[in-house]
């Protein structure tokens, strides 16, 4: 044999005898994540205020400006702060706790929550892992470093805290059903004052409640909910040893059926939160009209 | 009949070259079987394994265009691996010591295997020595056991195939991830596997990037129903301060579960009287 080599190993970046496009997913994902994440943070750190639709678009935080439309931002789900929305679960602008120079927006007391959900997510791991740390960028294509530790160690061990922040989004989704269910309360208005409210329909209530529902598909079918409702058990009929179906092996099964697409209900829960929190924005600005269906 | 190009890798680990071949491609032919002309036709030395052809013995595993395959379940007409038109590269596994051409030395993963205890039944559930289980119990580990160890999934493994970690801070892999787990998950299994799991096998090297489950050819979920399983089954017992106050308060009573605590056993069928 001529012009002996050895065997190629493909130890650089990108180094592969891969001919499909692999970089397409991974490159896919970079663009989807980042979007979100510079959209959320925009919202966060630049856009005070515009959570919910109210009588003077110039000015949301005028005094007497009253909500026109029940919607609520999903951002600001639940809004802990704000002086005059009856959303608020306390009537200050601003808490006591909070320093005056600092910005705020009462979203920031509270995305931590679905932000650390969806960071540790089983799915979103494997998703940024393989986008924005290239480790691997795709299946048998060479990586950037040589170094690896894994999630055995700092920081990435804090990865097991996951169901803490699983629990949260549980108590989350109650908080978003509720607002949802809100949203089908609308407000009067006369003479600038909410004199009551009646039942109703906008486009936006449709938005928030299949946001809802993708947002539920999502939490349910997290690993972590189908580990602790009976992936832990290695019996479900002990210790009776029935053969009938057990409510557990019920609940770890739906949790089983939602968790198979997983990717869907994350990337589709994803654009409806930023989808449906952009729409009411938009609306609460005067950019664009909601549509009122009854 | 068309003609189809192959580059096929012949030589050990530190010498040797891609070759050019050429094989005639027939209907519904699947590399392998173009590795077995090229054999009959062109280079009787070349050293490929193979047994069933039918994707049950998991001998063939090989990298086709850089994808971990096998080369039996691999069609050549299957755009997703093979470019019509374009020479096929056909390459032995890339983590395992190449011994010649497409033949690696996989007994690595023996050796993982050896430091898995064996599946160790509770007592007996009826007296005449056997045990009952409902289906919906064994559902789960029936699906590992189709693993034909094929080691494709140990192959793509980025933490066994770029980060080398077979010594040392090692890797059990994937494929010892569902053997732990079909053992673990098994209803009458009474061996406690997860310190073995976390501080051995270090499934904690993994980062669930699912090439495993991409490559596996018997579609078992490695990742979703196994490793992630696994994964919180440690974080039950070594990292979450509710559950670990959960077990120290009322104890982990689904393991050893003793027999004479369970109710009376259906029987699921006499046997039938010898004439």
């Amino acid at each position: 044999m001529a012009q002996l080599q050895s065997l190629p190993v493909h130890q650089g970046f990108g180094e592969t005898s891969r001919r499909d496009a692999w970089w397409f997913g991974p490159l896919v994902t970079l663009i989807g994540l980042s979007a979100f994440l510079i959209y959320a943070n925009a919202i966060v750190l630049f856009v005070p205020g515009y959570f919910e639709i109210r009588a003077n678009k110039a000015d949301f935080f005028a005094p007497h400006n009253p909500a026109v439309a029940p919607y609520l931002a999903p951002f600001h789900a639940p809004l802990l702060y704000d002086a005059q929305s009856r959303h608020a679960w306390f009537q200050q602008a601003r808490p006591g706790f909070w320093p005056s120079w600092a910005p705020f927006s009462s979203a920031m007391l509270i995305l931590i929550f679905p932000a650390g959900f969806r960071l540790t997510c089983y799915y979103y791991r494997k998703a940024y892992y393989r986008a924005f740390w290239a480790d691997p960028p795709a299946c048998a294509v060479g990586e950037p470093r040589k170094s690896y530790w894994g999630e055995n160690r700092l920081p990435l061990v804090f990865q097991n805290i996951h169901r803490y922040f699983m629990y949260a989004a549980v108590i989350f989704l109650f908080f978003l059903w509720w607002d949802a269910l809100q949203a089908f309360w609308w407000p009067v208005v006369e003479n600038g004052t909410v004199v009551s409210h009646r039942l109703g329909l906008g486009l936006g209530t449709i938005i928030m409640v299949v946001n809802c529902i993708l947002l539920t598909g999502f939490t349910f079918g997290c690993n972590s909910v189908r580990h602790l409702t009976g992936g832990r058990l290695d019996c479900f009929s002990c210790p009776r040893n029935i053969a009938e179906p057990r409510l557990r092996h019920k609940f770890w099964h739906w949790s089983t059926l939602l968790n198979e697409r997983h990717m869907e209900w994350a990337w589709a829960s994803l654009i409806s939160v930023g989808a449906t929190d952009l729409y009411i924005r938009l609306c609460a600005m005067g950019t664009i009209n909601d549509i009122r269906i009854f | 009949m068309a003609q189809a190009k192959f580059k096929i890798w012949r030589g050990t680990q530190d010498q040797g070259e891609f070759q050019e071949y050429t094989a005639e491609v027939g209907e519904g032919m699947v590399v392998l079987d173009c590795i077995h002309q090229i054999q009959a036709t062109q280079a009787p030395d070349l050293a490929c394994r193979w047994n069933c052809k039918a994707g049950k013995c998991g001998s063939c595993s090989a990298e086709i265009n850089g994808r971990p395959r096998l080369m039996c379940m691999t069609r050549m007409d299957d755009e997703r691996y093979i470019t019509p038109g374009e020479t096929t590269i056909v390459e032995p596994m890339h983590t395992f010591p190449l011994i010649r051409d497409l033949v690696t030395n996989v007994s690595w993963n023996y050796k993982i295997n050896k430091m898995i205890p064996r599946f160790q039944p509770r007592q007996a559930d009826a007296p005449d020595g056997t045990w009952r289980m409902s289906q919906e119990e064994v559902d789960r580990v029936q699906e590992f056991r189709k693993c034909i160890e094929c080691f494709l999934c140990q192959d793509t493994c980025h933490v066994l195939r770029d980060h080398g970690k077979t010594e040392g801070e090692m890797f059990g892999g994937p494929r010892f991830m569902i053997r732990v787990a079909s053992l673990e998950m098994h209803p009458l299994d009474t061996a406690d596997r997860l310190p073995l799991v976390k501080d051995s096998l270090n499934i904690g090297l993994c980062n669930i990037t699912k090439c495993c489950t991409e490559v596996c050819p018997e579609h078992i979920h490695i990742t979703d129903n196994g490793i992630i399983p696994l994964k919180e089954r440690v974080v039950d017992r070594f990292y979450d301060p509710i559950m670990w106050l959960f077990h120290k308060i009322f104890g982990d009573k689904q393991k050893a579960e003793p027999a004479r605590t369970r109710t009376a056993l259906p029987v699921i069928h006499e046997p039938a009287a010898k004439s």
